[in-house]
């Protein structure tokens, strides 16, 4: 199965222009805060109007959402609290008839590995079961396209990867394709097959998983893969930043180019590194931010102006702290650099 | 804790006072001794079955038609909303009375939509107990409808939009869903709606008069007993009170703990 949406809406400061042509398999939608995400799902679920959207060339739009038959799975399971797990799927069950509907609601719950979950009351259930129970209840509805946003985004820590793991095989057989919105990028690697970038309500990069972490196009689609974007200007092996500063790359191009930068590639010293084929520059400390583990995000003024990971003990040994002078340091074969 | 300034704390212990002397004053004055013959006499049950059958009449007439109005009230958009909301309020603010002859003047015999009524069945509103129902329901329903509109507008309309894309019809969707998450918010609008219902005297005086148990409910006949027998209007008095205490009990701190 096949959708194309065509989203064009305006609510508030946002303005969504989204066009997405032959969605199959599953899709993850990432973007900062506001960028339209939620948005773009309930208006293909039919919830907002201004999306054109078409399932296998047929036109959906006319329909109201209880007819369209695009499911949405938001971030809160909104299960009713007094009724039963079972129950709770039973009532999106296409079947007719109470018995067929709790049949097919214990067997949905069961192939999620959750049978054990049916007899229980929705209020005493712990937010990964009733996400597991979403789940079910979604799949049981049999959408012809089904829309997650951030089904694991609510959950506790110890929840996630229990739900992960049953979304994602609950995915591996499901052929309908699927809208994933996520802010992890775990999640866009072990779940999808192709990642939309969504900013200010555009689309800025449509591509594979492997290919935004590797060569994103945008500010936040770096931060997003944990790289940094510079700009600048190629001329064979040397790009001058827009910034200012050049830095040596291994692979020659010509023209605009991006360059993406690993924070964990860059190395912090106290004086000018020793060694050849280096990019060194000094860069003073502008922040210090620790990023959990043994782990901490050094801001640095360069130009080029970069973020690098170093350990505790660096950060005691160097003392890095914010107005420290430090020396900044990159191999060159750490760079990827594209066109612009 | 700032201490309290002299002049506020005069002022509230005024207002207290004047809240609850009368009650206190009611309290005192009964006829304990003879409050079970005068509670029982023909007139006074007469008074009290008729006001239990037309309170009780009048808040399932509001839940009926008010939880389909609070729905509409709390999903619709805002401007339309606030209007909806204002006509509603009306009647909470309107004197009773006011009601009453408004009432008249849409259902009397000659009203705008009594006379065809009259003309069609045979019967009319006013002077009769459906009248009386009709009153109530009048001025109690905007309790009613407050309350369940804003459990509604509390309760989560995301859960009905996630059921309706999963394929769930929307008639579905509101009773499986929408009215089991607003549940105490009916149940507190119908004892609300009971209780303004069973005081309620100035819309059903005047729209629905005063006749021995067809429209005489207890209001009517504690104001009529005042001048016949302060005792008995005494008794009946003490008898509304304890139902306002009972409600208040049932409604268990919805209104005294915000």
């Amino acid at each position: 199965m096949s959708l194309v949406v065509d989203v064009r809406l305006g609510r508030g400061d946002l303005e969504l222009e989204v066009s997405l042509a032959g969605l199959t398999g599953v899709t993850a939608v990432v973007g900062p805060n506001g960028a339209g995400k939620s948005t773009l799902l309930r208006a293909i679920a039919g919830l907002e109007p201004g999306a054109a959207v078409s399932l296998d060339g047929v036109d959906r739009s006319s329909l109201p959402p209880h007819r369209r038959r695009i499911g949405l799975l938001p971030a809160d399971s909104l299960l009713r609290p007094t009724a039963t797990a079972a129950g709770e799927v039973a009532i999106a069950a296409r079947a007719s008839g109470g018995a067929a509907r709790r049949a097919a609601a214990t067997a949905a719950l069961a192939a999620l590995g959750s049978a054990e979950l049916g007899p229980r009351r929705c209020a005493g259930l712990s937010s990964g079961e009733a996400a597991r129970v979403a789940l079910a209840r979604a799949l049981v509805a049999e959408p012809k396209a089904l829309l997650l946003d951030e089904p694991l985004a609510r959950l506790d820590a110890a929840a996630r990867p229990t739900v992960r793991a049953a979304l994602r095989a609950a995915l591996a057989s499901y052929s309908p394709p699927v809208l994933l919105v996520t802010h992890d990028v775990v999640d866009v690697a072990a779940l999808a097959a192709r990642v939309v970038v969504l900013e200010s309500g555009r689309v800025v990069q449509d591509c594979s998983p492997a290919e935004l972490t590797e060569r994103p196009r945008s500010a936040w689609a770096a931060q997003f893969a944990g790289l940094e974007l510079l700009r600048g200007e190629a001329d064979g092996l040397a790009v001058a930043l827009e910034g200012g500063g050049v830095l040596a790359v291994s692979t020659a191009a010509r023209g605009a180019v991006l360059v993406a930068v690993r924070a964990s590639s860059i190395v912090v010293s106290a004086a000018r590194p020793e060694g050849s084929a280096r990019n060194a520059w000094q860069a003073r400390v502008t922040g210090v931010e620790t990023l959990g583990g043994d782990r901490v995000r050094v801001a640095l003024a360069g130009p080029p102006a970069v973020a690098a990971d170093v350990t505790v003990a660096a950060v005691t040994e160097l003392r890095l702290d914010v107005g420290a002078a430090v020396w900044a340091s990159v191999k060159a074969t750490d760079l990827e650099v594209y066109p612009a | 804790m700032t201490r309290t300034p002299r002049l506020v704390a005069l002022l509230a212990g005024v207002g207290l006072l004047l809240l609850a002397l009368p009650v206190v004053a009611l309290m005192v004055r009964a006829p304990w001794s003879r409050l079970g013959s005068l509670l029982s006499s023909g007139p006074s049950l007469e008074a009290l079955r008729l006001s239990l059958v037309t309170a009780t009449a009048a808040a399932l007439l509001s839940a009926v038609i008010g939880v389909p109005l609070a729905w509409v009230m709390a999903r619709s958009r805002v401007r339309f909303a606030a209007l909806l909301r204002a006509v509603v309020t009306l009647p909470l603010v309107l004197p009773p009375v006011v009601g009453g002859v408004a009432l008249l003047l849409t259902f009397g015999r000659t009203g705008v939509v009594g006379r065809p009524l009259y003309e069609l069945t045979g019967h009319a509103l006013p002077y009769s107990t459906a009248g009386v129902i009709v009153a109530e329901a009048f001025v109690a329903m905007p309790f009613l409808v407050i309350a369940v509109d804003g459990a509604l507008r509390q309760s989560d309309a995301r859960h009905e939009e996630v059921l309706a894309t999963l394929g769930v019809p929307p008639g579905r969707v509101f009773t499986r869903v929408t009215l089991p998450l607003v549940r105490s918010g009916i149940g507190a609008g119908l004892t609300l709606a009971w209780a303004r219902a069973l005081g309620e005297f100035g819309a059903t005086v005047t729209f629905a008069g005063s006749f021995p148990g067809r429209t005489r409910t207890l209001p009517l006949e504690v104001y009529r007993q005042l001048e016949l027998d302060p005792d008995a209007a005494t008794a009946l008095a003490m008898l509304l009170l304890g139902v306002a205490v009972v409600v208040l009990v049932a409604l268990r701190g919805r209104w005294t703990q915000r």
